[in-house]
C-alpha cells in the first residue's frame, strides 16, 4: 500500500498541477507541479511556463510516491522489527 | 405533559458519547430551573396593535478606535416637553442608517432592524453621516431624524488590543531546492527530514501541516513559499503571500543548473621566492552562477590564496589577487571546480527560527 494519489486537480489561479498522495493512516503529502511561470507582480496574471508539453506528470508523481514510500517502509520495517505500534 | 428527569436514563441513551451527555444534561437542568418557576404563562403571539408611528427617539453616534457606537434614546425616556410618549413602553423598532453625504444620497448602508439601543459598528478609518427612523410594526415609520456633522471612526489604537495576542509567529519547515533534471525541484518538509510533516506556530498555538514537493521549478529563481491551506504558494515576490489566511512557510534561493555550465582556465603568475603575484584568467568559462573554487596543485608552495572574484554574464573576468604564498613553482597548475550556485534554502529549519514568518526579505 503506502502512499496513494488520493486526488488531483489543476489550480489555475495558482498555476499548479495539484497532486494529493494519502496512505492508509490518513497521512498527507502534497505534490505540485508548477505550470505557470512569471506572474504579473500587480495583477497575479500567471504566464504558462514554456516546457509544459514536456513534461509527464505520471513519471514524476511516481517518482516522489516511490521516494515516500521507501522512507515509509524502512520506518515500518523498524517498527516490525521492535514490535511497535504503528500510527 | 410532565416530564420525569431520570440522570441514568440520560447517561444509558449517551452511550459513552461525552458530548451527547453533556447536551442532554444542560436540558435535563433547564427543564428543572423551568418547572421550579411554575407553570409557564401564555404569552400572546398577536402584537397589540399601535396606532401609527411611535414618537422621535433620539440618536447619537460617537467614533473612535475603528468604530462607531450608536446609543437611542427611546421616546418614553426622553423628558421636557418631548416626554412622555409610548407610555406603554411598546417595542419599537429602530432603523439606523449611514451614508458618506450629509443628504444621504449616494454611499447609503442601512443596518438590520432591532428593538435594541446601542450597537458598535466597526468601520476603521470611515467617516459618516447617520440617521435613525422608528416604527412599531416594522412598516409605518416616524421622519428620519439625523444626527448633525459627520462622525468619524478613526483608526484602532494600540489601547483596544489585548495584551499578548499571538502576533509572534514562526514554524519548523525547512524549504530547499535539489536539480532534477530540466527543472529543480522546491521541498518543504519538518524536523524530521525530507516527507515528514512541519509544524506552524502562532503564539501558543500549532498546527501540523504536510510536507510538500513542489516540481518543475526554474532554476535559479528565487521564491517565497506559503501554505494556503489545501497546497503551497509559491510567489515570485513576499508581498504576494500575505493573504491573511495563508501561512508562511519560507524564502527559497532555487539552485541553479550546471547543465551548460563551462569552468574557467586560471594560471599564476610568479615572482620572486615564488609568491602568487597573480591569477591569470586564460578563459572566463560560461553559465557561472557563483563563485569557483580555485586550488593550486602543488608540491613546494604553500600560503596563497585567491582574492574576490569578478563574474559578470556567467563569465569569470578577474580574480583579485589575495595573500602570495611563497615556493611555488613554474609548473604548478590552478585546479577550477563549483561555479553552480547551490541555492539557499529557508524556513524555520529545526529550531524554529525568525525565518519561518517571512518577516521582510530576509529567508
Amino acid at each position: 500500500m503506502g502512499y496513494q494519489v488520493h486526488k488531483q486537480y489543476v489550480d489555475l489561479e495558482s498555476g499548479f498541477h495539484v497532486i494529493e498522495l494519502r496512505d492508509e493512516r490518513g497521512h498527507k503529502q502534497v505534490v505540485q507541479i508548477m505550470l505557470g511561470g512569471a506572474e504579473c507582480p500587480a495583477c497575479g496574471r500567471l504566464t504558462p511556463k514554456d516546457d509544459l508539453g514536456d513534461l509527464d506528470p505520471s513519471a514524476r508523481i511516481g517518482e516522489v510516491t516511490a521516494e515516500r514510500n521507501l522512507e515509509q517502509r524502512n520506518m515500518i520495517a523498524y517498527a516490525l522489527k521492535h514490535g511497535l505500534i504503528l500510527k | 405533559m410532565t416530564l420525569i428527569p431520570n440522570l441514568a436514563q440520560i447517561n444509558a441513551a449517551a452511550k459513552g458519547n461525552n458530548d451527547l451527555r453533556e447536551t442532554l444534561l444542560s436540558l435535563h437542568l433547564a427543564v428543572q430551573t423551568v418547572q421550579i418557576q411554575g407553570p409557564l404563562t401564555k404569552v400572546d403571539s398577536v402584537p397589540r396593535k399601535a396606532a401609527g408611528p411611535p414618537g422621535q427617539s433620539q440618536l447619537s453616534v460617537t467614533g473612535a478606535n475603528g468604530s462607531f457606537t450608536v446609543q437611542i434614546t427611546l421616546p418614553q425616556q426622553a423628558s421636557g416637553s418631548a416626554a412622555p410618549t409610548n407610555a406603554a413602553n411598546q417595542p419599537i423598532y429602530q432603523e439606523v442608517s449611514s451614508s458618506t453625504v450629509p443628504n444621504f444620497s449616494i454611499g447609503v448602508v442601512t443596518y438590520p432592524l432591532s428593538t435594541g439601543t446601542s450597537f458598535i459598528f466597526a468601520n476603521p478609518g470611515a467617516t459618516l453621516y447617520w440617521r435613525l427612523r422608528s416604527s412599531y410594526d416594522q412598516k409605518t415609520f416616524n421622519n428620519y431624524s439625523t444626527q448633525s456633522g459627520p462622525v468619524a471612526a478613526g483608526l484602532q489604537t494600540s489601547a483596544a488590543i489585548n495584551p499578548n495576542i499571538p502576533l509572534s509567529q514562526g514554524n519548523f519547515a525547512t524549504v530547499d531546492s535539489i536539480a532534477a533534471g530540466g527543472s529543480a525541484t522546491v521541498r518543504i518538509y519538518g524536523s524530521g527530514g525530507v516527507g515528514t510533516s512541519w509544524t506552524s506556530i502562532l503564539g501558543s498555538n500549532s498546527k501540523v501541516i504536510p510536507a510538500g514537493t513542489i516540481l518543475n521549478v526554474t532554476y535559479g529563481s528565487t521564491g517565497f513559499v506559503a501554505w494556503d491551506g489545501s497546497k503551497y504558494q509559491f510567489k515570485a515576490g513576499l508581498t504576494q503571500t500575505f493573504p491573511d489566511t495563508w501561512l508562511p512557510v519560507g524564502k527559497v534561493s532555487v539552485i541553479a543548473s550546471g547543465a551548460g555550465l563551462v569552468l574557467p582556465v586560471v594560471h599564476l603568475v610568479l615572482g620572486t621566492g615564488g609568491a602568487v603575484l597573480a591569477w591569470n584568467v586564460i578563459s572566463g568559462g560560461t553559465d557561472l552562477t557563483a563563485d569557483v573554487t580555485l586550488a593550486i596543485v602543488t608540491s613546494t608552495g604553500a600560503g596563497a590564496n585567491p582574492g574576490a572574484q569578478t563574474i559578470s554574464g556567467g563569465v569569470l573576468q578577474s580574480i583579485a589577487p589575495g595573500n602570495p604564498g611563497a615556493n611555488y613553482a613554474g609548473g604548478d597548475t590552478v585546479n577550477v571546480s563549483g561555479g553552480v550556485a547551490a541555492g539557499v534554502g529557508g524556513g524555520g529549519g529545526p529550531v524554529g527560527s525568525n525565518a519561518g514568518r517571512l518577516y521582510g526579505n530576509t529567508t
